[in-house]
């Protein structure tokens, strides 16, 4: 257990044995290396599609624009699902840690705490009941239905005695996810329209988003972001139980509240537009972790910076393999990340968060 | 395309063959000897070719005796029984591309042009209804157009003599399809001269439409959540085939892109949109706007035939299914109803 002041710093180890993690230069050093990592991503994914593009013309294409011209279109068509990725990944990324240090549970991740499957069955509704099929639409019923179902499951858990401990968040999200997804293969056999548009959604994707959808979720996502990066101090705190985060001057409650908005902002937009992407939020904290020590104002950050290039990497790689169509950003990551969670379920002190 | 101008036309197209059909059906009741069973009802075809034996994907089915009630499962199999004058007892539902009682419309015209009587209609949204099927007490189980799991094949089995798909799940072209409906009911002859009559429709079709000959084309379904990629068939799918059966030809690109697949779709990057190099492009869009948002889009507008405006536009369940899964009700009303919008859409070629 890492004990911190109640100005959040670490004084001591996690079990008195393992080290603290590296230092701060070193961390800081990172960061920055994230950061290129990013911008990086963000120029491959420009550059490589499944039309090649003379670096030149890809250039003029940003910068010298002739409407009509394929090899340009086809450049500034990788623009919006660029800037998606980078920002779904990253609030993926920052949502899964959040989840993680705020349920004290290694395996949080919106698609097992039921948010994946409130958002899809509110857009799936809004196609059946409604007849809203257009994306710029959608959003808006994925992130209520996130928000929804985030908060039924968080009730769920806090019933009975206890409160929402780890394992009851996990079980209640596995019974309202197996709730809604019977609905809503129901809702779908019985209307063949809405499952036309559904099955597209139910993959994760970057791809064919316009900005106008980045634009409608940004400011949520940026309000997630901001909300998670300042929730390292508290998720430290709540680590150590929260009996002891009590002791130490936190107010839980506020502190769990402010946290679970913070994920429903990040879940909710990132999933409205792009639909559920699998494994980021999952796998990438404890990345994170593995290269930050346990303090949770350094794997805040990093998870959000390597969900990004995760993300972006995970698209363009499913424009390479799939030539001359494309993988879904879902699938990739699915593959990518499938692995990564064995590996990390096989290692016994995961358990122990 | 103004769907309510389609379906009168298509209404008396139908109309037409139903009666042609039926004739046929008359015809065929006078030719063969008619047997009555213990239970009352009659068998349609010709007894003594009894007992005929099938081969199919799960084995050989032995037909002892000439079926007097026939079920069917899966799509287009009711077909071929009605279109050889007998009524099922029993087919599904269709939910995807019929009315609300179920009834696609050449299986309820060919139907009403029989008497009008009328089958239990089951649902199979859920699985085959096993139970269901025996309830209605059939003595064949047709599902030579279909995808039946061995499993399913065994519990049908236990029902009545069933008999799968030849060779390739959802593969059988409408042709065998009455075939085998013809082998299977004692109705041969009938089934061969259904065949070169519908053959021969076509084939007038055709040479009604002298200007569609020899246009190349492309079988594309669009997505109205992905634009950033289009799906195209390959040569294998019944839909194409069927364009084929008209004149048309396979654009060459196709043919480069479905090389190396054994699938009967495939997709590929809008970025490469101007390389499908069809005269004319069959496209499935959700709906009018739709189809306006993929000739105002930077990338799929550069698809010559959607910029020329060669356009034979899909967006209603009733047309899709008429050729995804072919039989010989549904393949002479799509002839009846597609010809024209090809003819339209030639007028556009570039």
């Amino acid at each position: 257990m890492t004990q911190t002041t109640t100005s959040g710093q670490p004084v001591a180890t996690p079990r008195g044995t393992r080290p603290a993690g590296p230092r701060r230069a070193t961390l800081v050093a990172g960061l920055l290396l994230g950061l290129a990592a990013g911008l990086l991503v963000a120029l491959v994914s420009v550059g490589v599609g499944a039309r090649q593009v003379p670096l030149d013309q890809a250039w003029a294409a940003l910068t010298a624009y002739v409407p009509g011209d394929i090899a340009h279109e086809a450049v500034r068509s990788r623009v919006p699902r660029t800037v998606l990725g980078l920002l779904v990944g990253a609030s993926l990324g920052l949502a899964g840690a959040l989840m993680q240090g705020l349920t004290r549970n290694p395996i949080a991740d919106p698609g097992i705490l039921g948010v994946n499957a409130g958002a899809s069955m509110f857009v799936v509704l809004g196609i059946v009941v409604l007849g809203v099929t257009s994306p710029a639409a959608q959003v808006w019923f994925a992130f209520a239905g996130a928000a929804v179902a985030a908060v039924a499951v968080y009730w769920v858990a806090s019933l009975g005695r206890g409160g929402p401990t780890p394992v009851k968040l996990a079980l209640a999200g596995a019974c309202i996810t197996a709730a809604l997804t019977s609905v809503i293969t129901a809702l779908l056999i019985m209307n063949t329209r809405a499952w036309d548009t559904f099955r597209f959604w139910q993959v994760g994707s970057v791809a064919g988003r316009s900005l106008d959808i980045v634009g409608t979720v940004l400011p949520y996502l940026v309000l997630g972001m901001l909300v998670a990066l300042a929730s390292g101090r508290v998720l430290n705190a709540l680590s150590l139980g929260d009996d002891l985060a009590r002791g130490l001057g936190q107010n839980v409650g506020r502190a769990r509240g402010l946290a679970a908005v913070g994920v429903v902002l990040l879940c909710g937009g990132a999933t409205a537009a792009a639909g559920p992407v699998a494994f980021v939020g999952l796998t990438v904290p404890h990345v994170a972790r593995a290269i930050t020590g346990p303090d949770y104002r350094w794997i805040l950050p990093y998870s959000g910076l390597l969900g990004a290039v995760l993300v972006v990497l995970a698209d363009v790689l499913g424009r390479i393999v799939a030539h001359p169509g494309q993988l879904q950003v879902g699938i990739v990551t699915a593959f990518i990340g499938a692995p990564v969670f064995i590996a990390l379920v096989r290692r016994r002190k995961l358990a122990e968060l | 395309m103004t769907t309510s101008r389609t379906r009168t036309a298509s209404t008396r197209a139908v109309a037409t063959i139903a009666s042609s059909l039926l004739a046929l059906g008359a015809l065929g009741a006078c030719s063969t000897d008619t047997t009555a069973s213990s239970d009352g009802s009659v068998a349609v075809g010709d007894t003594d070719a009894f007992p005929v034996t099938i081969e199919h994907a799960f084995g050989e089915t032995v037909i002892d005796e000439a079926p007097t009630s026939v079920a069917t499962v899966s799509w287009a199999n009711q077909d071929a029984v009605i279109a050889l004058g007998v009524v099922p007892v029993a087919m599904p539902f269709s939910t995807y591309g019929g009315d609300e009682n179920g009834y696609l419309p050449w299986t309820l015209d060919a139907l009403e042009a029989l008497g009008d009587e009328r089958p239990t209609l089951y649902s199979d949204t859920d699985g085959i209804p096993f139970d269901e099927l025996e309830l209605a007490g059939p003595d064949l189980i047709l599902g030579t157009y279909s995808g039946m799991s061995d499993d399913e094949y065994s519990q049908l089995s236990k029902i009545a003599p069933t008999i799968a798909y030849p060779e390739v799940a959802w593969g059988t072209d409408w042709t065998t399809q009455l075939d085998v409906a013809g082998q299977a009911l004692g109705l041969d002859d009938e089934a061969a001269a259904l065949q070169t009559e519908i053959e021969d429709g076509i084939a007038t079709a055709v040479e009604s439409a002298p200007e569609i000959e020899g246009k190349t084309f492309a079988y594309l379904a669009f997505s109205s959540t992905d634009p950033s990629v289009v799906s195209y068939y390959t040569p294998t799918d019944s839909r194409v085939r069927f364009v084929e059966s008209l004149g048309l030809v396979i654009a060459p690109s196709i043919v480069e892109l479905s090389k190396d697949s054994a699938e009967f779709y495939g997709e590929v990057s809008a970025e490469l949109a101007d390389t499908i190099d069809a005269d004319i492009v069959f496209a499935y869009v959700d709906s009018p706007e739709h189809l306006a948002a993929v000739e105002a889009d930077p990338l799929l507008s550069a698809i010559p035939a959607i910029a020329s405006g060669a356009i034979v536009v899909l967006d209603d369940p009733t047309f899709i299914l008429s050729t995804s899964a072919p039989s010989p009700l549904s393949i002479p009303w799509a002839v009846r109803e597609y010809v024209p919008l090809i003819q339209e859409a030639a007028t556009h070629v570039e």
